[in-house]
Formats: structure tokens, C-alpha cells, sequence
């Protein structure tokens, strides 16, 4: 019994790096389908976080730095008003829904944050602007509220999956499923063999 | 004659057999009622605390995120390295077998307590891995010595009780997370970090308790050498060709389970805040149902198994499973989510008992550890590992593939399918068959 869980032990490590090769590949193909280029809806989102952030307890100027990155902070500015953070982020709720794009290459992202203390809701549209890879928040104001909205009202969400998407995955679950069953009948072969035996 | 030990390796089940009953003739070996209640509710705190320290990181991931400030992809990412501590707390584990299970408890305990206490100190999201990383080896070991001192102390007709106890306390830690996010903890001065502070009260209790706790009959008479110790089967032993096609077939089951499964029970809380707009006490409120109402899941797997059989439970859990987590994470319906949350907590988690039944049934008594160490320890804790990292990935608001935690979810939701193919293609059934039977 000993010498056969010996033998195994070269088949293992062959099995392992082939696992490793096969993880390796998979996060490989993973990161070429990754987005090169920031979405708008993303930018805004770590935008408003960043904004929230000034008024948090040792990581304001840190924050600061992560406003400029993406906008002015004079932009964001109103949004705190009225805020009674106490040394927390400013907004209890942030939500970022789908950006409209406009024909001079803009973006219009509608917004919602509750402020802490207050519970004030405030919505937003951010004007974001594309340039050098990502995009800077360029304006902030009020939206018409039937054409601006947050998934948490009704609106579409940031970036959806295209039905082709699906699709593609029910195929993948197709091919894992033969590849399973594969996996299985090949690793009772010698099962079957010692039975027939 | 001389009696067998059994070995710190793994999850026992209800369908093992009895793995000891020692006559007690030494005093000093007796164990009345009132310490094995002892025993059972320090015990517990292991199992509470591996539902709670998850529960932490996957309700308050936003609340982490804002601190770190770190892309849902990063967060996704360091979950490899956390996750895998589990898989290293499985050869932490069997050191009981040689120093003995109560040191091998009491310093996991203390293991675990400092470092969930460093966790509360991270500077950065990489120091939190870090320190989790090291906290879940520790809490894996203290979990698997915990079952094992149960195993080796109960008397077998209330080791199926203890255990049973053991694991509604995972789901507790779950529930007290919702409760305690619903209070505002994390509105306090620490924020989260309050929340990991909490894991300090292991350590509070063992320090009352420590000399209490003795080492366990089994393990005495092994080193007196009244007891025959178990021969350790080689790790590889299960992968020998008469049983490498069970191995394989359960091992691919769990793994296109957990993925999926573990993916979505991260990042749901993540979803709602962010892409539902939901409010954290409403996050709480949901969870506090899911999970309170969901743990009836494991009952009714448990009893459905013994009346219907193992394969047709699984496939309707499997089927319930898949369908109300895709309604969960596409439902814009704030009264849908509540109810589809509540029956993917009973189908998704509840068929525990069926998958354990799995990982067990199928293999002889000699390898039955080791099989359940390999299912649990390397194919499912793949899905810990793979699972939340792939939905930050793909995720991810600015960068990822698919740009939103719902839909990518939903898609890998579809990877359980072959999982479901499975069961209906090869596993065969076994209710109602003895364990002789099955693996002869």
C-alpha cells in the first residue's frame, strides 16, 4: 500500500503545477479582458469617497490629495455644508448610477450621498471630462431628477452585463461541465480496469 | 484489547461511525456532565468566532474600502492571501497530535486573539491581510482541535448534539455581526475596527477557565500507551486509484459550489450599500433574517436527505441555490431581495449537511478524514480564495470586465450548473445504505 501512495507522489506534483499553470492562464486571460481605460461612473464614485474623506479623523490631507487627483475640491465643497461628521466621513450613503454621454465627449453621472448628521439626501450630476487615460470631475450641480438617477431609485446601474455575456457564460458552463465529467470518468478508469480485473 | 485514537484531520460527521468508547477505570481520566457542558461552551466561542470573523469582512467591506481606500478589485485581491490561512490552519491542526490538544487550543486561542487584535491596528490594506492571514490560521486550528476534543470527550450518542451545537454557533456569529452593525458600532470612534476588538473575549474567558480545560482522555492514554494510536494515512492516500474518482467528483462538486457562493455572501453587503442603495442598518436588518430564518435550511436538508435521499436534496438545494442568489443580485425590488435573500441563505448555505454527507459517505473509515480534509481544505477553500477575489476583480466600478458586483456574480452563479450536472450524472445514492456497503 505504502509503494502505491509512493507513486502517486511524481503524478501529484505534475498535478499541481498543472494547476498552477491553468491559474496563471486563467488570470492572465482575466486581466486582457479588464477595461484599460477608468470608467466615468467608477472616477466619480472614488471621487465622492475621496470628498467624504476630508472630513475624517487624520486622513484629511490625504484625502485632499485623492480630490485633486480627480477634480477641484472647491467643487465638492457644497456638499459638506451642513455636515456634523465628528471626525468620520462626511456621507453615511454613497451611491453612483450611469453616466450619460454627451456628444463633445463628456460624461454626466448622476449621484446620491446622505450627509452624517444631518441625513440630508443630496443629488447630484457630475460633469466629467476625459484626458490622459482617466477623467477629472469638472462640474457638480443639480440634474433633472427624471433623467438622473441612482440604481437605489430606479436608474440603471453604472455598467451593465450585455446578454451576450450570459450567454458566453452558460457555454463556459457547458465546457466545464464536459471537462468535469471528463475529469471524472478518467479518474475511474483505473477503477473500472482493477474491477474488470 | 487495544482501542484506536483518532487523529486531528478533519470535520467528523454524524455519518461516522463511533470512533471511540473507552471504558474508564483511572479517576483522573473521568469526565462528568458538568465538564463536558464546560467543554461544549468553550468550545463554542471557536465555531462563533469563525462565523463572526468572516461576517466582519464581507458586511463592513465598504466601511474597509473607505478606510483604505482601495479599489473593489485590491479588495477582492487580498482576499487570496486571508482565505488561505485556513488552508494553512489544517496543518497547524495536526501539531495536537503531538503536543496535545489543549496546549495546541489554549495557544490558538491566544494566536488568534492577538492577532484579530493587530487587525484593529492595520495601517494599510496590506497589513490587515497580514494580520487576517494570521488570525484565520489560527482560528482554523482552534476550530479543528475544538471538534477534535469533542469527538475524543463526548460519549457518541451526544457527539452528533455537540457538534450540531458547534455549528448553529457559526451562524450566531453571523447573526450577532448584523446586530451589532444595526446598533452603530461602527459609527463609534474605532469605526470597524470596534468590531474586531470583540474577538478579544475569547481570550477573556480562557484566561478564567484555563486551568479548567484538561487534556482529553484519548490523548492521555495514547501517551501512556493504553491506547493504540491510529496509523497516520499518508495525505495522499485518498487519491489511489480506487477511490480517486470519488475524490475528484466530490472535490469538483464543492469547488463549483464555493466559488460562486462565496463569492456573492462577500460581497452582498458591498452590492446593497453601493449598487442597491441600501443604508447599513438596513444591511443588518436583512442579514439579521437571512440568517436567522436561512439556518432552517440545514434542518430541512438534513431531514429531506434522510426521506428523499441524498441526490434529488441536493439537486432541488443546488437548483433553489442558484436561482434565488441570481434574483438577490438582479432584483431592483428592495421586498424581492428581502424574501430571495432569505431562501438563497436556506438553499446556498442550508445544504451543508448534504455536501458533508458527500465528503464522507463515499469513502472507507480508515481515509475518511483525509478525503474530508482534501474537500474541505483545498477544493472548497478554492472557492474562499477564488471566489470574492474574482467578483472584485471582474467587478470592479472603474476597471473591471464587467464593471459591477451584480451581474458578475450572476454570471459565475451559472459555474454551480455543472456542479448540479454532476450530482445527477455520477453520484450515487446512499440513503439508507450502511457505510460498509457503500465503500466496499
Amino acid at each position: 500500500m505504502k509503494a502505491e501512495t509512493d507513486a502517486l507522489k511524481k503524478p501529484f506534483l505534475i498535478g499541481v503545477l498543472f494547476v498552477v499553470i491553468v491559474v496563471v492562464i486563467l488570470g492572465g486571460l482575466i486581466s486582457l479582458f479588464g477595461s484599460t481605460d477608468d470608467r466615468p461612473e467608477g472616477v466619480a464614485e472614488r471621487w465622492l469617497t475621496a470628498v467624504g474623506d476630508t472630513t475624517r479623523k487624520g486622513v484629511h490631507d490625504d484625502a485632499v490629495k485623492r480630490v485633486t487627483a480627480h477634480g477641484d475640491l472647491a467643487l465638492g465643497e457644497h456638499l459638506l455644508d451642513g455636515v456634523k461628521a465628528d471626525d468620520k466621513s462626511a456621507f453615511t450613503t454613497l451611491e453612483v448610477g450611469k453616466g450619460l454621454r454627451s456628444n463633445v465627449g463628456t460624461t454626466l453621472v448622476p449621484a446620491k450621498v446622505v450627509q452624517r448628521g444631518s441625513d440630508k439626501v443630496i443629488s447630484e450630476v457630475l460633469e466629467l471630462t476625459p484626458g490622459n487615460g482617466t477623467w477629472r470631475v469638472t462640474r457638480v450641480g443639480p440634474g433633472d431628477p427624471d433623467v438622473f438617477r441612482v440604481p437605489g431609485d430606479g436608474g440603471d446601474v453604472a455598467a451593465k452585463a450585455p446578454l451576450g455575456l450570459y450567454a458566453i457564460a452558460l457555454l463556459i458552463g457547458v465546457g466545464v461541465a464536459a471537462a468535469a465529467s471528463a475529469l471524472v470518468r478518467a479518474a475511474g478508469r483505473e477503477q473500472e480496469l482493477l474491477l474488470d480485473a | 484489547m487495544v482501542q484506536k485514537a483518532p487523529i486531528a484531520a478533519g470535520l467528523p460527521t454524524d455519518f461516522e461511525p463511533p470512533t471511540y468508547a473507552a471504558p474508564v477505570d483511572d479517576p483522573a481520566l473521568e469526565r462528568d456532565d458538568r465538564y463536558l457542558r464546560l467543554l461544549l461552551w468553550l468550545l463554542v466561542s471557536a465555531a462563533f468566532f469563525e462565523g463572526y470573523d468572516a461576517s466582519i469582512l464581507s458586511l463592513l467591506l465598504p466601511n474597509i474600502q473607505g478606510t483604505f481606500h482601495v479599489s473593489e478589485a485590491v479588495l477582492g485581491i487580498t482576499r487570496i492571501p486571508i482565505e488561505l490561512g485556513l488552508f494553512a490552519a489544517f496543518f497547524v491542526a495536526r501539531l495536537s497530535d503531538r503536543v496535545g490538544r489543549r496546549p495546541m487550543l489554549l495557544w490558538s486561542v491566544v494566536g488568534y486573539t492577538v492577532f484579530t487584535a493587530l487587525t484593529a491596528l492595520s495601517w494599510d490594506i496590506w497589513s490587515f491581510a497580514f494580520f487576517q492571514f494570521a488570525s484565520r490560521i489560527f482560528l482554523g486550528a482552534e476550530y479543528a482541535v475544538g471538534v477534535t476534543m469533542i469527538v475524543e470527550e463526548f460519549p457518541a450518542a451526544r457527539r452528533a448534539r455537540a457538534l450540531g451545537t458547534l455549528l448553529t454557533f457559526a451562524a450566531l456569529g453571523t447573526i450577532v455581526v448584523g446586530v451589532l452593525l444595526g446598533l452603530g458600532l461602527q459609527d463609534g470612534p474605532l469605526e470597524w475596527r470596534a468590531f474586531y476588538l470583540v474577538g478579544l473575549a475569547p481570550l477573556l474567558v480562557l484566561s478564567v477557565y484555563r486551568r479548567r480545560i484538561k487534556e482529553t482522555r484519548r490523548f492521555l492514554e495514547v501517551k501512556a500507551g493504553r491506547v493504540e494510536e491510529d496509523p497516520k494515512p499518508s495525505m495522499l492516500e485518498p487519491w489511489r486509484p480506487r477511490y480517486r474518482r470519488n475524490l475528484v467528483l466530490v472535490g469538483l462538486m464543492h469547488m463549483l459550489r464555493s466559488i460562486p457562493l462565496f463569492g456573492s455572501t462577500a460581497w452582498w453587503a458591498f452590492y446593497a450599500e453601493r449598487e442597491r442603495g441600501f443604508s447599513t442598518s438596513k444591511v443588518a436588518v436583512y442579514i439579521i433574517c437571512a440568517y436567522g430564518l436561512g439556518c432552517l435550511g440545514y434542518y430541512v436538508c438534513g431531514r429531506a436527505m434522510e426521506r428523499f435521499g441524498r441526490r434529488p436534496t441536493a439537486m432541488v438545494y443546488f437548483a433553489g441555490g442558484i436561482t434565488f442568489s441570481i434574483l438577490v443580485f438582479q432584483t431592483t425590488s428592495s421586498s424581492v431581495q428581502f424574501f430571495a435573500l432569505m431562501l438563497a441563505v436556506f438553499f446556498g448555505l442550508g445544504m451543508g449537511p448534504v455536501m458533508g454527507a458527500f465528503a464522507t459517505e463515499l469513502f472507507p473509515t480508515h481515509i475518511r478524514g483525509q478525503a474530508a480534509a482534501w474537500t474541505r481544505n483545498v477544493f472548497d477553500i478554492a472557492g474562499y480564495v477564488f471566489g470574492p477575489a474574482l467578483v472584485g476583480i471582474l467587478g470592479d466600478h472603474t476597471t473591471g470586465a464587467i464593471g459591477n458586483i451584480g451581474d458578475t456574480v450572476t454570471v459565475l452563479m451559472i459555474i454551480q450548473i455543472p456542479a448540479l450536472y454532476l450530482v445527477w450524472r455520477y453520484m450515487p445514492e446512499t440513503k439508507g445504505r450502511e457505510l460498509e456497503e457503500i465503500t466496499a
